[in-house]
């Protein structure tokens, strides 16, 4: 080995400038927590919905607006009104329950003088709460028997809606329903804003004026109302309504990169590419649009909460996602409208959309101070 | 001055004309019309209905006609609700919407401006802290969440106010708080952080210097000058005051016409939509032109020829 290239190990690697932005976020509290809170809520939202034991369209007759509870349900006095309930169907007298932690004891009669149908143990499977049903026929007398079946243990950590689904896995799937509307549409609000603003701005001159007044126009419009009418004009098609909220919020990112691009346009080593007879299209590719990632990238972190508030917003007034789907707009408003009696179920998803909003926003203000170089 | 007022409100026709002419074409394409019931209706009834509306001329035709009308300020007939013309459907909500909205505005104004330029005064003290965590609170839950909560702390739980409908002040005054309380906290930051510069600038410091008291100094001098972002943001303000009395008036029953902004849309009440935005839209260009007009009062150096 030769000397130089170990002196050349030795010598300290320079700062750039993303590793200072990348201290600079570490040493903010709120920040860290919001990037954890974040990655915790994303894997939540992709992973949750997976692990749950119950379906987040799966009905549950017996526990429609169950209140949150750590203990298992059904509760010691609802197992024995649960399977009478279940066996009223069934056209049996039901002579005694005998109800224990994890299994029930019935013994029918028929109310008729035929012999008792074994097809009869549905009546109790069916009802969500028994599992491994078994009925033994007395030898003697073919109208009476006894069932025997577990008691399933159901957990509704958050309780159930107000058509008996857990509500945990509501707010776990409308989690990742949020959080796919806020990638997609700000995907979109990108590729429109970044194309459109660096095109205005790299051209300049009248296409410069022409698109940047379309876009003091658009600014002028009532904006919610072209929502709602993009909303509408598609119809209930949840890609396209994120596609259409992707439409709106480009706005904003033209002018930023717009701006940018003015001022890069100036700059020695675009106007040696020009003066190479590189195309116009080739040098916002390689050159402009590089060198505009970091700002777009921080406007990006503000624009992902703006489209989760304008997704809920959408849902809230029942333009959004469609029954079964469900998002955190969707949740609230249903929680509204029943918080007189069961208050949890406003509660729990206001909470999740609180939490996931300020840590967001509390992200996109750390990384702008990080990233922000006139700010040492 | 006048001049400027003057040319300003001649832009707002052909803006406005524009925003007719691509919300006409595009409530037109969308599929559907105001006549599809559940149970369709007779086709040769329907015809007549359509016929009686002019639906059944070409496009182009209705649309000169729609645009003669508005001309002449006609709104049309509403197609959903039958036998009312558009401007008598929202005259009646227009007074209570404005009433919402502008005691709205009012109270964020006064608190914001007040709440930041007492954490400014404050910096890095305890009252600055507890402003600037309320702020940050107030700009992160949006009014579709913070509306039934307030209802189910303040109305449901203890009973001090009602719950829904609009009229007497008690039933002000949780509506208005719920759509004023994010603007609050938006004014407050926007606030805090301008007058902290304009505390340090040159006239602030001078008017110290001269030994005039802290009250007029911030009060006259430095209020002039950190109100400036403020009323630039009061534009957004209004917009989100709208988008926001959507919500408010759903949640809390109230007869404006921030519920016809939805309904209409998905009737294709066409002519309730047009008028909808006609009105909204000249509504918030005047508002803009107003607060440009406003610059020139706050700032000497701003003039309009």
């Amino acid at each position: 080995m030769n000397s130089q290239t170990d002196t050349l190990d030795l010598a300290p690697r320079s700062r750039s400038l993303l590793d200072t932005a990348f201290l600079r976020l570490k040493r903010n509290r709120a920040a860290m927590a919001s990037v954890w809170v974040v990655i915790a809520m994303s894997f939540a939202a992709i992973v949750g919905p997976w692990i749950s034991p119950h379906p987040y369209n799966e009905v549950y007759n017996n526990f429609v607006g169950a209140k949150p509870s750590l203990t298992a349900y059904p509760k010691d006095d609802q197992v024995v009104p649960i399977a009478e309930r279940a066996l009223k169907r069934a056209r049996v007298n039901v002579e005694t329950i005998n109800a224990s932690r994890d299994k029930v004891e019935i013994s029918i009669i028929n109310r008729t003088d035929e012999p008792l149908d074994p097809r009869i143990t549905r009546y109790l499977v069916r009802s969500d709460v028994f599992a491994d049903v078994e009925m033994s026929i007395d030898e003697d007398d073919a109208t009476r028997a006894r069932m025997t079946a577990d008691v399933k243990k159901l957990y509704f950590l958050m309780g159930t809606d107000q058509n008996g689904r857990d509500l945990l896995t509501r707010i776990l799937i409308s989690l990742r329903i949020s959080l796919m509307v806020a990638g997609l549409a700000t995907g979109v609000a990108l590729l429109i804003g970044v194309t459109y603003g660096s095109l205005a701005g790299f051209v300049g001159g009248q296409l410069d004026n022409v698109m940047m007044r379309f876009v003091d126009l658009l600014y002028s419009l009532p904006f919610v109302f072209f929502v709602i009418l993009l909303v509408v004009f598609f119809g209930n098609n949840i890609v396209l309504i994120f596609v259409a909220i992707g439409a709106i919020e480009w706005l904003d990112m033209a002018r930023i990169v717009r701006g940018q691009t003015l001022q890069l346009k100036q700059k020695e080593f675009v106007q040696a590419a020009q003066a190479l007879g590189v195309s116009k299209f080739n040098i916002i590719k390689r050159h402009i649009v590089p060198n505009i990632a970091g700002t777009v990238a921080i406007y990006m972190t503000l624009l992902i909460p703006k489209v989760i508030l304008l997704e809920s917003f959408l849902s809230f007034l029942g333009l959004g996602v469609q029954e079964p789907l469900t998002s955190l707009g969707v949740l609230i408003a249903e929680g509204a409208r029943y918080m007189r009696n069961d208050p949890y179920m406003l509660i729990f998803p206001a909470l999740t959309m609180s939490i996931l909003l300020f840590a967001l926003n509390f992200l996109g203000d750390g990384l702008r101070d990080a990233l922000d170089p006139k700010d040492r | 001055m006048l001049n400027y007022t003057l040319k300003r409100l001649l832009t707002i026709i052909p803006t406005l004309f524009v925003i007719v002419t691509i919300t006409f074409f595009l409530m037109r394409v969308a599929p559907g019309g105001p006549f599809d019931e559940e149970r369709p209706l007779a086709p040769a009834v329907l015809e007549n209905i359509r016929a009686s509306y002019g639906l059944d001329k070409p496009l182009i035709e209705q649309y000169w006609t729609y645009m003669g009308n508005l001309a002449q300020g006609d709104l049309g007939p509403s197609f959903v609700y039958r036998d009312k013309r558009v401007h008598e459907v929202l005259g009646e909500g227009l007074p209570i919407s404005m009433t919402l909205g502008a005691t709205a505005l009012t109270i964020a104004l006064i608190a914001g401006v007040l709440l930041g330029t007492i954490a400014a005064l404050n910096q890095n003290k305890r009252a600055d802290y507890v402003i600037v965590t309320f702020a940050t609170f107030g700009i992160t839950i949006p009014n579709y969440v913070l509306a039934p909560v307030l209802t189910l702390i303040l109305a449901l739980s203890f009973n001090l106010l009602p719950a829904t409908g609009w009229g007497t002040p008690s039933q002000m005054v949780l509506p208005v708080l719920s759509l004023a309380l994010p603007q609050v906290a938006i004014i407050t930051r926007l606030m805090r952080g301008s007058m902290l510069e304009a505390l340090k600038s040159d006239h602030v410091r001078t008017a110290r210097a001269y030994g005039l008291p802290l009250r007029k100094v911030v009060g006259k001098h430095a209020l002039r000058s950190a109100f400036i972002p403020v009323l630039t943001y009061l534009g957004p303000a209004a917009a989100a005051l709208l988008t926001g009395s959507i919500v408010v008036e759903q949640i809390f029953n109230i007869p404006g016409i921030g519920r016809y902004f939805v309904s209409s849309a998905l009737n294709r009440d066409y002519t309730m939509v047009m008028g909808t935005v006609v009105i909204v839209a000249t509504f918030v260009m005047i508002f803009n032109l107003i607060i440009d007009l406003l610059y020139s009062v706050l700032d000497p150096r701003v003039r309009y020829e």
